[in-house]
């Protein structure tokens, strides 16, 4: 079972670790953290990014944290784990690089998040069990996770499977509810579950939202949990949005808000 | 499309309501027509959501999928418009690749009648092969009412037939009708930011003034809150319920 640790600092040698994030801030500290890790190992490390902005931000981060690891960072393009006839598998400069440090090196690739959909995701989840029977190691490699972009009526097999596929767990703290309420998910598979959390578990399913998984150990959303958690992550905003819009009429501006039209056909009627 | 004023006030707290289950043969409500999803077995229709108008109009939102989704929602709107009750109809495709039938009906229930509606109703409903199951969150009385309400109506056809399942779960502030509203919004994918949504468009789309929908979106945007506050606020951790993993 998955261990929970505190800290991507504390993720040990040998590790195949998640760690979840909420906002592009939180994944630059936690990649800050990994590195921290990286250093008081006397590891090296590698961080494949092909996102500029994240680049930015990680660099920011590392400098005011962990200044040692500042060369760090490889930007590619395109994703860091691609299609081969075996499946997905690292690029190149991963393999090597993990060759080349046999006492073990610090490795991550943050390029899934962007790229997942409910497309990519049955891949991915082959590709993270792939990655995670390459152990033993001694390496540290690290999974982050965007909890927001994890398609919600694949949650529960998405995350119950993540769980499995890694030996290690970071939780985000990003104060969300709905971030807080996705990663209950996870519990059943992991080995230290906070006691807090399993109180939130137990009143979640009180409350008709999680339910046990008929055919495997875990829990699943329920259709009203799918509509909590879609509504936690995104209603916030979109009243946000819709003050907006009451503004507007009120100014008397009539004004339509801007934003690219949703696929709706009108018909008869 | 406000809350039901009555939807609160006065009554039954939902602990001690029961999940009252009526299994409703979908040819009731399209007598003496045929029951259009009769020409697709195997296909299911999720009623996933609704809201009620100011003009006692109820929109709702009902997804299905595979090869024929639309064909099926077509049919049956254009069974509901052939009962004279269908004022608007938009489709939607949503992000999860589903197609999404936003149906205004002007059904002309009686303010009692979508009282009920409003306080009782539990989302989604499941419909397949002729039958919709429909879950009512409702009092031993409320039953009474619902099942003297969802009779055959002297038509030779079968009748609905209901079992009541243990005590329902306590769901914190939300009524019914607010989860009814939120598995519009999630069904037709307003909380997906790649759908392009914008609370002027959903309104929009449901017909109704955006103003009144904003406020709405608003009181149970609110009511969230509370649920979250009470999901959270767990004063004895670990007690998990029989026989769930821990």
């Amino acid at each position: 079972m998955m261990r929970l640790m505190p800290t991507q600092e504390e993720l040990p040698a040998g590790s195949h670790s998640i760690s979840f994030y909420a906002t592009r801030r939180e994944a630059a500290r936690n990649m800050a953290s990994f590195l921290r890790g990286a250093r008081d190992r006397g590891q090296r490390a590698m961080v494949l990014t092909a996102d500029d902005q994240m680049l930015g931000l990680y660099r920011s981060e590392v400098s005011t944290q962990v200044p040692e690891m500042a060369d760090s960072f490889l930007r590619i393009a395109g994703p860091h784990a691609r299609t081969s006839p075996e499946g997905l598998r690292p690029v190149p400069e991963v393999m090597e690089f993990a060759s080349s440090h046999p006492e073990g090196a610090t490795m991550c690739g943050d390029t899934i998040p962007s790229f997942l959909d409910r497309r990519s995701l049955a891949s991915i989840l082959v590709y993270e069990d792939w990655f995670d029977s390459l152990r033993p190691f001694y390496h540290r490699g690290l999974c982050p996770y965007d909890l927001t972009h994890i398609p919600i009526d694949r949650a529960s097999e998405a995350l119950r499977r993540l769980a499995k596929a890694h030996s290690h767990g970071v939780l985000s703290s990003d104060p969300n509810p709905g971030v807080r309420f996705l990663q209950l998910l996870i519990l059943p598979h992991v080995e230290n579950p906070p006691k807090e959390n399993l109180g939130w578990l137990a009143q979640a399913v009180e409350y008709g939202l999680l339910k046990q998984d008929r055919t495997e150990d875990g829990i699943e959303l329920t259709p009203r949990g799918e509509y909590f958690a879609r509504a936690l992550l995104a209603l916030p905003a979109f009243v946000r949005r819709a003050d907006a819009v009451v503004l507007n009429r009120r100014k008397g501006s009539g004004g339509r808000v801007e934003g690219r039209p949703p696929p709706v056909s009108p018909s008869v009627g | 499309m406000t809350k039901g004023p009555d939807a609160t006030a006065g009554a039954t707290k939902n602990a001690d309501r029961l999940d009252h289950v009526i299994s409703f043969p979908l040819i009731l409500l399209f007598y003496p027509d045929s029951d259009p999803t009769e020409k697709f077995p195997g296909q299911s229709v999720d009623l996933e959501g609704y809201v009620v108008g100011p003009d006692r109009t109820v929109t709702i939102a009902a997804t299905t999928e595979g090869t024929g989704a639309l064909e099926l929602l077509d049919s049956v709107w254009n069974a509901i418009r052939r009962k004279g009750v269908g004022r608007r109809h938009m489709v939607v495709l949503n992000e999860r690749g589903q197609t999404v039938s936003v149906m205004t009906l002007d059904v002309a229930m009686s303010e009692e009648s979508i009282r009920l509606l409003r306080s009782l109703l539990i989302v989604p409903v499941h419909a397949r092969a002729g039958v919709a199951e429909v879950h009512f969150l409702a009092s031993p009385e409320e039953v009474e009412v619902l099942e003297e309400r969802v009779e055959k109506g002297g038509h030779p056809l079968p009748a609905p037939s209901s079992i009541t399942l243990p005590p329902a779960r306590e769901t914190g502030v939300l009524e019914p009708e607010d989860w009814g509203f939120l598995g519009l919004l999630s069904s037709i994918g307003a909380f997906d930011e790649s759908q392009g949504f914008t609370p002027e468009l959903v309104a929009d789309l449901l017909g109704v003034d955006p103003v009144t929908f904003v406020e709405h979106a608003r009181t149970v945007e609110h009511d969230l809150q509370g649920l979250v506050t009470g999901l959270f606020a767990v004063p004895e951790p670990g007690s998990l319920p029989g026989g769930l993993p821990s």
